[in-house]
């Protein structure tokens, strides 16, 4: 038993090691650095760009070595806590993501929430009353929901809630940016969480909805429904007693996925929405070639989803007699 | 003149202006029944033309040249409120005995407010274009200012003298002028920034030439007294006051000596607590390479200081030591507060134009671009804000294109250094609807290097081979002996295959490149020549570029004003056409060759090499001589004449807007088409 265990154990600090290498190593493959990226910024504001100052900044980030110590570099200060410095941001990378994990979380929660009340409320519905209207309109508004681009669904809905006065982007409105948190503030903050909540919940809802139709249809046959049914049962309490809970386990059981998700937000809705969460930060690192984020984000996010794995590798193991008998 | 008849003739000029139904005072303040008192409240408006004769180097200065006298200080009450308290000193003891004077565009402003910007957390400098300020140079420029030492006035200094035989400069320095921290500036920070900072490999980024005689010698500085020093140049250095315009050559020893093993023997042991490896990273973290102002603990000389830097928001406050003031004396800036919301680089423009439009920042973002006009007409009222265009004049082109010449391809070679193709490929551009598509016709033709307004360009220049004539494009590549294939389709190489070159491009911020590529790849179809245009990622094109792999540079040919080019290198007219370090366009090879001697890169032709030691006897010039003119004029003809770098059409207008809460900036073309934040903003201030 402890073999398996120890084994398991190994195998996931090595694939976590092998990932950062992998990470660290593609992240530099395109040609040139950040500071060509740099070089080219300056030169897009029409500033100078001098040879001497590009040369300096890449002794002083270190990019004149050879990616080998660079990593092995940012690898033992990684061990030591140290995730590295921010090149774009000239600020500790372990600041800039703790700013925003919270947001993210929020976000991706609040979203998620949405998308299994709904989605669990729109697949019991069209389950039941099965082939009626209703049923039809959930279903296409589904398709359309799984179908459309999210980030083309946050322009449209963007500019519909601008022209009715509403707040748009970000999270909060410039005039409670910097003041301290207040009743009007988190008002405020209300104000701006449904769009993305509902823009990221919708993919999902469409998902979670047609799930739950389809396994709570085959409940709805069973004979033990039947059975009860002609006792008497009341029709609503029969649904929510039986089907509904057994429906709902091929839906908890892929919850976990979300995990890696709910850290990283979404990219590129977080983009067109400007929201201040990880995603973006991700992504404009890597289009930057901002090293150390990018890599050290990267890590964090391989490390989630190899401990979730672990993690239910040993639920499975407490589970189920065959893996602990082989 | 009396304070009295001052403020009666602003008075006066206040209620002209009201009348006069044209400035935003007229629209916010319509209620003519306001009484005078509360008008003394409000800004007052002056009546002399904006930007012009506006600063002063000392009040003795102003009074002389105005003959008014400068009234008695004036402070924010926001730093009344802390003097009250105890928290700062006296205004007098915070201010240089003769603080800059400068005449503010349109109104004596009123103190306060919190002004919002958006902005991008950039390489640590939170760049808004508002806070890089410029106010903080050794000398500060007239808004018209090209190389003419006439227009500096002496800024971080009182004063200046050149010796009679130019082989030094004296400066005299503020007396009881500031830091942020309240500690003085005096001759010891000169010296630190020249002697330990500029003189120093490991702290000191960027080119030196500036410093050093034509032998590259040090200059050297020496204390006079406490607040007087002299740089002997080590020979002569005509153009220093050019040179040293946007130059900041002090530094704050009293807090970044701590960092210094010549200042501190802990110098080591300081950085090392604050996480860093040695004193050189301490140091360099701390004084910021390129940004004077991203740490807020390092004390500075700019108007705003920042406070606090957070994911999604930077704010800035008023440095309590300012040493400028407006000719009311009022201690400068106006704006208590900058409050930039931090915005992920690379995200959607959109949203930051819808914010802007509900009225949640004050300065437009900038991404916006002259195709975002209509809807920014269309959102004016009801966005309370104002449109503001301007002539972009420090880019010649909207995309210039430059053959790569030192191609490796010796059939293209033959091609490219054919001026023929070049004055061919300039004819088959239809320019007219290039303006018409993409710029809503607000562009003209234009194939120069350089804009109009640089010494030495002549009206031909600009519309030279810049017609649409198919045919005679045509005529001079049939000239060439380039064969049509079969079909009459394209143009055929030696192997038989049709001339093709791949059209890399990577200027994606521009948001026009794409649309203008395919406009113009239908163009070259007409004369036979095979274009693909392609978007590559700039990292990947600019070693393609070193790399000397690519067929044509594509580029907007900005960052070309002649300032720039004076201080630097003429960087549109020798080449690579460009910056060599970030965006070379067309042979960087040669370049390389010029600048080594032969050591490296490969040979250029005669031509090129004149020109290019044309270039530096250009910069050796005085300006305003008759060879500074004839030697730049020479430079920009041989690059008309030869299409070495050839334009399409002018480089749009510059389109920004700015809310109607924002008073005394520049909105028009006194400052040719600068960004927002480019001209002097402490005399920005809100009026609500």
């Amino acid at each position: 038993m402890w073999a398996y265990l120890t084994r398991r154990f190994l195998y996931m600090v090595l694939l976590i090691l092998v990932t950062s290498m992998v990470s660290f190593v593609i992240i530099q493959l395109p040609a040139g650095d950040y500071i060509t990226t740099l070089a080219v910024r300056y030169a897009a504001t029409g500033q100078v760009v001098e040879q001497e100052v590009l040369d300096a900044l890449r002794i002083q980030f270190g990019l004149d070595q050879p990616v080998y110590i660079q990593y092995f570099k940012w690898f033992t200060n990684v061990l030591q806590g140290d995730l590295g410095w921010s090149f774009q941001q000239v600020r500790p990378v372990s600041e800039l993501v703790a700013e925003r994990i919270g947001v993210t979380a929020l976000i991706s929660v609040c979203s998620l929430t949405f998308a299994y009340v709904v989605g669990i409320l729109i697949g019991v519905v069209s389950a039941v009353f099965q082939y009626s209207v209703l049923d039809y309109v959930f279903t296409i508004v589904g398709f359309l929901g799984l179908a459309s681009p999210n980030f083309l669904l946050a322009l449209i809905l963007m500019v519909i809630i601008f022209n009715a006065g509403g707040a748009v982007g970000g999270l909060y409105s410039t005039e409670y940016l910097n003041a301290p948190w207040s009743w009007a503030k988190f008002l405020d903050l209300l104000k701006h969480i449904p769009l993305p909540m509902i823009i990221v919940g919708t993919a999902g809802t469409a998902g979670v909805a047609r799930v739950m139709r389809a396994t709570l249809l085959d409940e709805l046959q069973k004979q033990y429904v039947v059975t009860a049914r002609s006792k008497g049962v009341a029709e609503i309490r029969l649904l929510f007693k039986y089907p509904i809970r057994v429906a709902l386990n091929p839906i908890t059981s892929t919850i976990g996925w979300e995990l890696p998700a709910i850290v990283s937000g979404t990219v590129i809705t977080d983009m067109v929405l400007q929201l201040p969460t990880v995603g973006p930060m991700l992504f404009s690192a890597l289009v930057a070639e901002d090293m150390f984020i990018a890599s050290s984000l990267l890590l964090f996010l391989t490390s989630l989803t190899v401990i979730g794995t672990f993690v239910s590798d040993m639920l499975l193991f407490s589970l189920d007699p065959r893996i602990r008998v082989n | 003149m009396t304070r009295t008849r001052l403020i009666l003739l602003g008075l006066l000029a206040a209620m002209m202006a009201l009348a006069a139904c044209g400035g935003p005072a007229a629209e916010e303040d319509a209620d003519m029944a306001e009484t005078a008192e509360e008008m003394m409240d409000g800004p007052m408006a002056l009546d002399q033309e904006p930007w012009v004769d506006y600063q002063f180097s000392t009040p003795a200065e102003y009074e002389a040249e105005t003959g008014n006298t400068l009234p008695g200080l004036q402070e924010s009450p926001m730093l009344a409120a802390r003097v009250a308290s105890g928290d700062l000193p006296e205004l007098a003891n915070r201010m240089p005995a003769n603080p800059f004077v400068i005449r503010p565009p349109r109104y004596i402003g009123t103190y306060g407010g919190e002004l919002r910007l958006v902005g991008f957390p950039e390489a640590g400098s939170y760049f808004t274009g508002f806070t890089e300020s410029m106010q903080a140079n050794l000398f500060a420029g007239d808004p018209t200012a090209g190389p003419d030492p006439n227009k500096y006035h002496p800024n971080l200094i009182e004063g200046y003298s050149i010796d009679d035989d130019g082989s030094g400069i004296t400066m005299s320095l503020r007396q009881g002028m500031k830091w942020s921290d309240g500690d003085p500036v005096d001759a010891d920070d000169w010296i630190f920034w020249f002697d330990s900072i500029l003189q120093d490999e490991r702290l000191f980024f960027g080119s030196a030439n500036n410093y050093q005689n034509q032998a590259g010698e040090w200059m050297s500085i020496e204390k006079v007294d406490d607040y007087t020093i002299r740089y002997d140049f080590n020979g002569t250095f005509d153009k220093v006051v050019v040179a040293w315009s946007t130059a900041r050559p002090v530094a704050p020893v009293h807090y970044l000596g701590q960092f210094h093993p010549d200042y501190d023997e802990n110098a080591d042991a300081n950085a090392q607590e604050l996480g860093f490896d040695d004193w050189v990273g301490g140091f360099t973290d701390k004084n910021m390479r390129k940004n004077y102002s991203a740490r807020p603990e390092r004390p500075q000389l700019n108007p705003f200081i920042l406070k606090d830097v957070e994911a999604t928001f930077v704010t800035w406050e008023r440095n309590p030591y300012y040493w400028r003031v407006d000719t009311a004396g009022n201690q400068l800036p106006y704006i208590d507060s900058i409050l930039v919301n931090v915005v992920q680089q690379g995200g959607d423009p959109e949203v930051l134009k819808l914010k802007f439009m509900s009225q949640e920042f004050d300065y437009g973002p900038s991404q916006i671009q002259i195709t975002d006009l209509p809807v920014l007409r269309n959102n004016e009222e009801s966005g309370n804000y104002r449109v503001i265009i301007t002539d972009n004049l420090s880019t010649s082109s909207a995309l210039g294109v430059a053959f790569n010449y030192s191609t490796q391809d010796e059939f293209k070679s033959k091609l490219y250094n054919d001026v023929r193709f070049r004055q061919a490929h300039a004819l088959a551009v239809d320019r007219n609807d290039l303006s018409e598509t993409i710029f809503l016709g607000t562009t003209r033709p234009f194939t120069a290097p350089v804009s109009e307004i640089w010494t030495g360009y002549e009206d031909w220049m600009g519309t030279y081979f810049a017609e649409h004539d198919v045919e005679r494009a045509n005529a001079l590549l049939d000239e060439m002996g380039l064969e049509w294939d079969a079909n009459g389709e394209w143009r055929l190489d030696p192997n038989g295959d049709p001339i093709t070159i791949l059209g890399e491009y990577a200027t994606e911020w521009l948001g026009y490149h794409d649309e203008m590529m395919e406009l113009l790849v239908d163009d070259f179809k007409q004369i036979g020549i095979r274009w693909q245009p392609k978007f590559v990622p700039e990292d990947t094109l600019m070693s393609r570029y070193v790399a000397n792999e690519h067929d044509v540079g594509i580029w907007n040919t900005d960052g070309g004003s002649e300032l720039i080019a004076y201080r630097n290198y003429p960087m549109r007219l020798i080449p690579p056409w460009h910056w060599q370090s970030c965006c070379a366009m067309s042979s960087y090879v040669w370049r390389q060759w010029l600048d080594t001697d032969g050591a490296e890169g490969i040979e250029p032709p005669e031509q090129i090499k004149y020109m290019y030691d044309l270039a530096f006897e250009w910069l050796a010039t005085n300006p305003g001589t008759e060879e500074y003119e004839s030697k730049i004029n020479e430079l920009i003809t041989i690059n008309v004449e030869n299409l070495y770098l050839w334009g399409t059409v002018s480089a749009p207008p510059s389109v920004s807007a700015v809310s109607n809460r924002v008073q005394n900036i520049a909105e028009d073309e006194a400052f040719g088409g600068a960004a927002p934040g480019a001209y002097p903003n402490d005399v920005a201030f809100i009026h609500e």
